[in-house]
C-alpha cells in the first residue's frame, strides 16, 4: 500500500501565493517520514491534502496505484489524521471522545469498546477516561488526539506537529508513543520543525520551503551528503542557501 | 458481473455511511439531552416573561385576548432564538478549527455531516419549541383552549419551521468568518426579520395598514413560520393560507440548505 501525490499545486481561496507548487511525493507502507520546513512552508497543507480534508488546485492523489478523486471519504478510512490543534468534543470524556472516534469509523459497539480499551491501556491513560478535554493538560491532550487518530486501526498516520509547545519531558513520552507506532509497522508522516525529533524518529526526510520539495532522501544519505552534520544544521545550510539564491 | 460487483460495491458504501451518520447523530443527541434542562431554563424566563406581560398587563393598555396570538410567536421565537446560539457555536468552532474539522476528516462526504448537523439542530430546536406549549397553557389558562387547536398542522409546522431554521442556519454560518461577525447578523439580519416577521401582528392585518409593508414582510422566514402556528391555533381565516407557508418554508429550505452548505464548503475548502 503507498500514498502518492503526483503534481500537486494548492493555492488557498482568496490567496495569491501558492502554498504547495507543483508537490510529487510518495510514502510506501512502513516508512516514517518526516515533512521538516519552518512555519508557513506548506507542511500542513501537505498534510491536511494526505488526510483528505483540503482540495488540491492542481494535481493527484493516488492511494494504491488508484486515483482518489470522487472516492475521498472511503480514502479517508485508510488514514489516520492527528491535527496540530485540539479538535477533541469538549462535552464528553475522554472514553467517550474515543469511543466515538472507533464508531466513527464504522466500527460496531462490541469492536468499538475492544478498540477503545486496548487503546486506553496502549497509552496507559486509564486515570484520565472519565475526565473532559478541557481540564486536561496540552500534553494529555496531545494524547488523546494521538489515540483517537489511530483508533481504527489506519495503515497511515498523518501526525501534524505532534509536540508542538509540549514541555521536554512530554516530549519524550509522545516520541515514545511514536515508537510504539513505528514498531507496529504504521506508516508515519509527521510534520514538524523540530530537527531532533525528525531526527530521533524519521527514515526519511523531506524538506518543504515555500510549497516546494527541497529534499527528499534518507536521513543517512542526507547526512552523509553532508559530513554526517546533524540535522539541524544541515537544515539550516539549505535553508540559508535558498535565502542566497533568492537574494542573487 | 462488473455491474453487479459495482452496485454490491455501492450498497456497501452507502451502508457504510448509514451507519456513521448515525453515530455522529447519536453523538449529537446525547449532547442535546445534556443540555436540554438548562436550554428548558432559558425558554422558560424568556417565553414566560412575554406572556404574562401580553396576557395580564397589556389589557389594561387596551390590548385585550392577546395571550394565544402571542404563544403563536413563541413558539417560533424560540426556535429563532436556538437558531442565534448555534450560530454561534458553530462559528466559534469553524474559527478555532475545533471539533467541526475533525468531523471533516471522517470516512463519509461531507454532506452527509451538514445533512446530520441539519436534523440535529432541527430536533434541538422543535423540543425547544414544543416544550413552550404546555408552559404557554399553564400561564394562559383559559385564554388557551387546547381543544380548538389542530394539532397535526401545529406539530408538522413546528417540524418544518424547525428544519427550515436548520437549514437557515448553515446559510447564515457560510457568512460568518468570525464570531465578532455573529453579533452584527443578529442585530442587522435575523433581528429586523423576528420582528417584522409578524412577532406580534398578523400578516393580514399589516397588509391592512400598509399594502407595501406586508409584501416586504414576505421576506422574511419568519412570517411563514408564525402564520402557520396561528392558523394551527386560530384556524385559517384570518392568516396566510397554511400551505403556502409550509410550502414557502420547504422551498426555503432547499434553498437555504443547498446554496448554504455549497458556500460553506467552498469557503472552508474541503475537499
Amino acid at each position: 500500500m503507498f500514498i502518492e501525490l503526483k503534481n500537486v499545486t494548492k493555492i488557498y481561496p482568496g490567496a495569491k501565493t501558492k502554498a504547495l507548487d507543483d508537490v510529487s511525493l510518495s510514502f510506501k507502507q512502513g516508512e516514517t517520514v518526516a515533512l521538516l520546513g519552518v512555519n508557513g512552508s506548506g507542511k500542513t497543507t501537505c498534510s491536511s491534502i494526505l488526510c483528505g480534508l483540503h482540495k488540491m488546485t492542481k494535481g493527484s492523489l493516488y492511494f494504491d496505484g488508484k486515483e482518489i478523486k470522487n472516492d475521498i471519504a472511503q480514502y479517508r478510512q485508510n488514514i489516520g489524521y492527528c491535527p496540530q490543534n485540539c479538535t477533541l468534543n469538549d462535552n464528553i470524556s475522554v472514553y467517550d471522545n474515543l469511543l466515538q472516534g472507533a464508531l466513527f469509523y464504522g466500527l460496531d459497539s462490541i469492536q468499538a469498546e475492544k478498540a477503545t480499551e486496548k487503546i486506553i491501556s496502549l497509552f496507559s491513560m486509564h486515570k484520565y477516561i472519565d475526565k473532559m478535554p478541557p481540564t486536561l493538560s496540552g500534553g494529555w491532550i496531545q494524547r488523546v488526539m494521538i489515540a483517537r487518530s489511530i483508533i481504527h486501526d489506519p495503515q497511515f498516520v498523518i501526525l501534524d506537529e505532534p509536540t508542538v509547545g509540549l514541555d521536554p519531558a512530554i516530549r519524550h513520552t509522545i516520541w515514545k508513543i511514536i515508537e510504539q507506532l513505528k514498531m507496529a509497522g504504521k506508516t508515519l508522516i509527521i510534520t514538524t520543525h523540530y530537527l531532533d525529533e525528525a531526527d530521533l524518529l524519521c527514515d526519511r526526510i523531506v524538506i518543504i520551503d515555500e510549497g516546494k520539495i527541497l529534499r527528499d532522501c534518507t536521513k543517512e544519505s542526507l547526512k552523509n551528503e553532508h559530513e554526517n552534520k546533524d540535522l539541524e544544521a544541515i537544515f539550516i545550510k539549505l535553508t540559508q542557501e535558498i535565502e542566497n539564491e533568492k537574494e542573487e | 458481473m462488473k455491474k453487479k460487483n459495482s452496485s454490491i460495491k455501492n450498497s456497501n458504501k452507502l451502508q457504510t455511511f448509514r451507519k456513521i451518520t448515525w453515530q455522529l447523530m447519536r453523538a449529537d443527541l446525547r449532547v442535546i439531552v445534556k443540555d436540554i434542562k438548562d436550554k428548558w431554563i432559558n425558554a422558560l424566563l424568556w417565553g414566560s416573561c412575554t406572556l404574562i406581560v401580553i396576557a395580564y398587563i397589556m389589557p389594561a393598555f387596551g390590548l385585550k385576548d392577546f395571550g394565544l396570538f402571542q404563544a403563536a410567536s413563541i413558539l417560533i421565537s424560540v426556535i429563532g432564538f436556538e437558531t442565534y446560539n448555534q450560530m454561534f457555536i458553530i462559528v466559534m468552532n469553524l474559527e478555532q478549527r475545533k471539533y467541526m474539522f475533525y468531523l471533516f476528516t471522517l470516512p463519509i462526504p461531507v454532506a452527509c455531516i451538514f445533512f446530520q448537523k441539519i436534523m440535529t439542530y432541527t430536533i434541538n430546536s422543535m423540543l425547544i419549541s414544543l416544550f413552550m406549549i404546555p408552559l404557554s397553557k399553564l400561564i394562559l389558562l383559559d385564554q388557551m383552549n387546547l381543544a380548538t387547536i389542530n394539532w397535526t398542522k401545529l406539530l408538522f409546522a413546528i417540524t418544518i419551521s424547525s428544519f427550515f431554521f436548520s437549514c437557515f442556519l448553515i446559510f447564515i454560518v457560510s457568512f460568518a468568518k468570525k464570531t465578532s461577525q455573529v453579533e452584527h447578523i443578529f442585530m442587522r439580519v435575523v433581528f429586523p426579520l423576528w420582528f417584522f416577521g409578524g412577532f406580534q401582528f398578523s400578516w393580514q392585518k399589516l397588509f391592512e395598514i400598509n399594502q407595501y409593508a406586508a409584501y416586504c414582510s414576505l421576506i422574511s422566514p419568519y412570517t411563514y413560520a408564525t402564520e402557520a402556528v396561528r392558523v394551527a391555533f386560530f384556524g385559517q381565516a384570518e392568516f396566510i393560507q397554511y400551505w403556502i407557508c409550509i410550502t414557502s418554508m420547504l422551498i426555503g429550505s432547499a434553498f437555504f440548505g443547498i446554496y448554504g452548505y455549497k458556500r460553506l464548503k467552498k469557503r472552508l475548502d474541503l475537499a
